[in-house]
């Protein structure tokens, strides 16, 4: 390993090791909390897979709502175990992107983002009208995950339990997505991404990665929908509304997508910032704003970029690895 | 038969108000290439620049339409000069930074007139129209016509003055108009005041009728982009069109079903138009 | 054997005929020249060929296969790689990564290296790229962004990719514009090692000296349609190429 990877690796244990440690420096409070940025991490990352492929999608929020709904389905009506929630969760999931997939990918740039938006809020206006979802106030009281193994139980409603089952699932699929994109169809992606056009005419059949990538992101959205399910026992339709995916999209640009770690320190960050804004509930979506326009005036590449020019200071860094730059390609008019 | 006839009026109604938003929005998109987010919020501080004209000052509905005019006028040319002109580059970091003056001016409202208000602007024209048996609302009446005013006027300023031709040849091919001596950055700002000025207009009319809240630009703006994309991005045209169209449509349904299931059609039309017609009834989208 | 054969190809753009019933049978292992005047239709051709358009009617052939109808990635999978005009590159990425890219959908991989990388595999995808690059006379440059290249170095960075590719059939598009004599020359005698490596070679060029130097046969065409087909010789005594050119002087 180079020594870039191995700062890397570090750090990374580093967080996951402080992380875990939460429960035992804060209260119920902070621990739930800790559980909701752990959820929006792999919401982010998983967001962010699809931004690598060059797009911008309103759909991700629906599609782990499609996720929560199953989880909540699965375990009030048929008393899944977790494990296999979080599968259905996935699938279902995965198994929606698919079907979008079909008209939407045909789409590109600004029409991609409309096509996507359209099609996950019809998807949500139907969660809010048919009694079987719940209607508007969609389902409550899902029970809490519980583990009964040989001599070992461990129930899951304690909130430090399920923050560490939750760290332990994210942590796993940041995992997984991280190995992902530095294999072949990491490359595929991001080739797609720069030069379409060059990337076809070396065998490269773009519509397929993207669906791919629309596909597997959506896998992780739902399994935060599982996670998002247990953790507040209640599953509505508004919490996976527009206003959410523009968060998302904010918090995205925010972090910068270039890197791995950018869309997770922007997650992160800005949750603690929403945190300490909960005494003026109201003014926040206007901070958002103003910190949306300062980004864009001032930081366009995101928090990633000052953390980058820190960075150069450690020993050992060189100029970069493989082609990730300006992820904030132009959405294209098809 | 009332039913019918008040459904009839609300739709054109509807269509007006939605030709007025919508028109603005295909405008900077032809002219500037931006996908304004925050063009519905224009809409919604058009109401209120009006409430608080009409009702909080003391002074009636038409100095407050005026001021409501001018007000997101002078924000729209603000939005370019401080934002959009830096950002020429940028093409994806205007689509966001205009999310960012949604959330701004949305909390602004808010913090200005509380979450749940219920502000509410007294009409000038107050009472029905009555025509044998049926009664047709004034106020209905008035936005109406006074749309339609506006679109004749925004016509021949587009088609008649040297103004509305350097619009059209910037909204064609930028560069090429620029090499004719059309200042870029002057006809950006025109067309924002413009575009933002007819949102605020709409906002006005339409203030006596609805709730004045800080969200009402949020089903505004998604109706404008189902319109646009059904109209062809840019193309005016297309936007009065499918305006009329949609609204038409959305209110019949809205009435006789339900508005959510009026809104999950709408959704589904402007996603069969994305699929099959991209570039929407006008057409190629690069027209003014 | 033919490897590409165009059968009664035409092409339209509104009432605009671009291709007019052309028809040509490509050698394998040639290299077979396409010039002609400007707006004579070349480029359109070449994205006929390459699935960038498609044809209103007539065939594609390639190898054995009706390609007409397949997308440019499914006849690049096939070996059928083209070069642009443009030069189009991943300028952000290095020499290397960029011959890299070229080479994603190369020949079989295991399933799981779609998904993780493994040390062996990319050792041997490390060591054919390295071998393009010598190929090419780009390895010192393998580090450098391809942005920071000179033109002519950019142009052959451009055939690297395609040659990442493993083409059987490679067209170049005006490789030859904007390169100093000493780059041409390294040009043609790398177009003719292609060759002798068994990749079949389109060219599309307005350098007459270097199509004339480096083809087997050459194709002209004019107005859309195929004005005179031969070898180099042939086709420069023709009187009607002669008045074409003199002609769209």
């Amino acid at each position: 390993m180079t020594s870039r990877q191995t700062w890397h690796a570090i750090g990374a244990m580093t967080s996951i090791a402080a992380a875990a440690l939460l429960p035992v420096v804060s209260g119920d409070y902070y621990t739930s909390f800790g559980t909701e940025i752990a959820i929006m991490v792999l919401m982010l990352s998983s967001y962010r897979l699809i931004v690598l492929t060059g797009e911008w999608s309103f759909a991700h929020v629906v599609l782990q709502g499609v996720g929560a709904y199953t989880a909540a389905i699965a375990v009030k009506d048929f008393d899944w175990p977790f494990p296999l929630t979080i599968a259905a969760g996935a699938a279902m999931a995965a198994l929606m992107a698919t079907i979008l997939s079909f008209p939407l990918l045909r789409m590109k740039g600004f029409y991609f983002l409309m096509g996507s938006f359209a099609a996950a809020e019809a998807i949500r206006l139907l969660w809010r009208k048919i009694p079987f979802f719940g209607g508007t106030r969609g389902l409550s009281n899902i029970p809490a995950p519980y583990l009964d193994l040989g001599g070992l139980t461990i129930d899951f409603g304690h909130p430090a339990n399920f923050f560490h089952l939750s760290l332990a699932v994210v942590v796993c699929c940041l995992f997984l997505m991280w190995r992902m994109e530095r294999a072949r169809i990491g490359h595929i992606w991001r080739a797609i991404q720069q030069q379409d056009i060059l990337a076809q005419s070396v065998g490269i059949e773009s519509r397929t990665y993207r669906r791919l990538a629309f596909v597997i992101a959506a896998a992780f959205a739902g399994i935060a929908g599982v996670l998002l399910a247990y953790a507040f026992g209640t599953v509505t339709p508004n919490r996976f509304g527009l206003n959410f995916a523009l968060y998302l999209m904010i918090w995205s640009i925010v972090g910068g997508t270039r890197t791995f770690y950018g869309v997770v320190l922007g997650g992160v960050v800005l949750m603690i910032f929403d945190e300490s804004l909960r005494f003026a509930e109201e003014l926040r979506p206007g901070v958002y704003g103003l910190i949306l326009i300062g980004v864009m005036l001032f930081c366009p590449q995101g928090l990633e970029r000052l953390l980058q020019s820190m960075a150069r200071v450690l020993p050992g860094t060189r100029s970069d690895e493989s082609g990730e730059r300006g992820t904030l390609s132009r959405p294209g008019k098809s | 038969m009332q039913m019918l006839i008040d459904t009839l009026v609300n739709a054109a109604m509807a269509s007006a108000a939605t030709a007025l938003v919508s028109i603005g929005l295909a405008l900077i998109f032809g002219v500037m290439r931006i996908e304004n987010f925050a063009h519905g919020e224009l809409y919604m501080v058009g109401a209120y620049v009006t409430w608080y004209v009409s009702s909080a000052l003391g002074l009636t509905y038409f100095p407050g339409l005026v001021c409501a005019v001018l007000i997101t006028a002078l924000l729209g040319a603000l939005m370019e000069v401080a934002l959009f002109r830096r950002l020429r580059s940028n093409p994806v970091g205007c689509l966001i930074i205009t999310v960012g003056v949604l959330l701004v001016l949305q909390t602004a409202a808010v913090w200005f007139g509380g979450v749940n208000s219920t502000l509410l602007v007294d009409t000038p024209f107050p009472g029905v129209l009555r025509i044998g048996t049926l009664a047709l609302p004034w106020h209905r009446l008035f936005v109406i016509v006074a749309a339609i005013i506006l679109m004749l006027a925004l016509t021949w300023l587009l088609r008649r003055t040297a103004f509305g031709w350097a619009v059209r040849a910037v909204a064609q091919d930028a560069e090429a108009a620029s090499l004719q001596g059309i200042s870029i950055g002057r006809i950006s700002i025109l067309a924002m005041m413009l575009s933002a000025g007819l949102a605020g207009a709409a906002g006005a009319f339409m203030a006596p009728i609805v709730r004045v809240n800080p969200f009402m630009g949020q089903p505004v703006i998604i109706t404008a982009f189902i319109v646009i994309i059904m109209g062809g991005i840019g193309s005016i045209e297309g936007a009065i069109i499918a305006s009329v169209l949609y609204s038409t449509f959305f209110t019949f349904v809205s009435t006789y079903l339900d508005s959510t299931v009026a809104t999950i059609a709408g959704l589904c039309i402007m996603l069969g138009v994305l699929i099959f017609m991209p570039n929407g009834l006008m057409g190629k989208a690069e027209k003014v | 054997m033919a490897i590409l054969e165009l059968f009664a190809l035409r092409k339209t753009f509104g009432g605009l005929v671009a291709i007019d019933n052309v028809s040509i049978s490509v050698e394998e292992g040639a290299i077979h020249g396409l010039i002609g005047p400007n707006g004579a239709g070349k480029t359109t051709l070449f994205s006929l060929i390459t699935g960038f358009y498609r044809a209103n009617a007539g065939k594609v052939a390639f190898g054995d296969t009706d390609v007409t109808s397949m997308t440019t990635s499914q006849r690049a999978q096939r070996g059928l790689v083209r070069t642009f005009q443009a030069n189009l590159l991943f300028a952000d990425q290095t020499v290397f990564e960029n011959v890299g890219s070229g080479s994603l959908m190369g020949r079989q991989r295991h399933a799981l290296d779609w998904f993780l990388e493994r040390a062996a595999h990319q050792a041997k995808a490390a060591a054919s790229i390295q071998e393009i690059l010598s190929f090419c006379r780009l390895e010192a440059k393998a580090g450098t962004l391809a942005r920071d290249l000179s033109h002519g170095q950019q142009r052959v960075l451009g055939i690297a990719i395609a040659l990442a590719a493993r083409p059987r059939l490679l067209l170049l598009d005006e490789p030859f514009t904007g390169m100093t004599a000493r780059e041409k020359d390294e040009l043609a005698e790398m177009i003719q090692a292609v060759r002798a490596r068994g990749t079949t070679v389109i060219l599309v060029e307005h350098d007459m000296r270097a199509v004339m130097r480096l083809c087997d046969r050459i194709t002209v065409l004019n107005f859309g349609k195929v004005l005179s087909e031969g070898t180099p010789e042939q086709v420069r005594r023709h009187p009607d190429v002669m008045a074409a050119y003199l002609g769209a002087a």
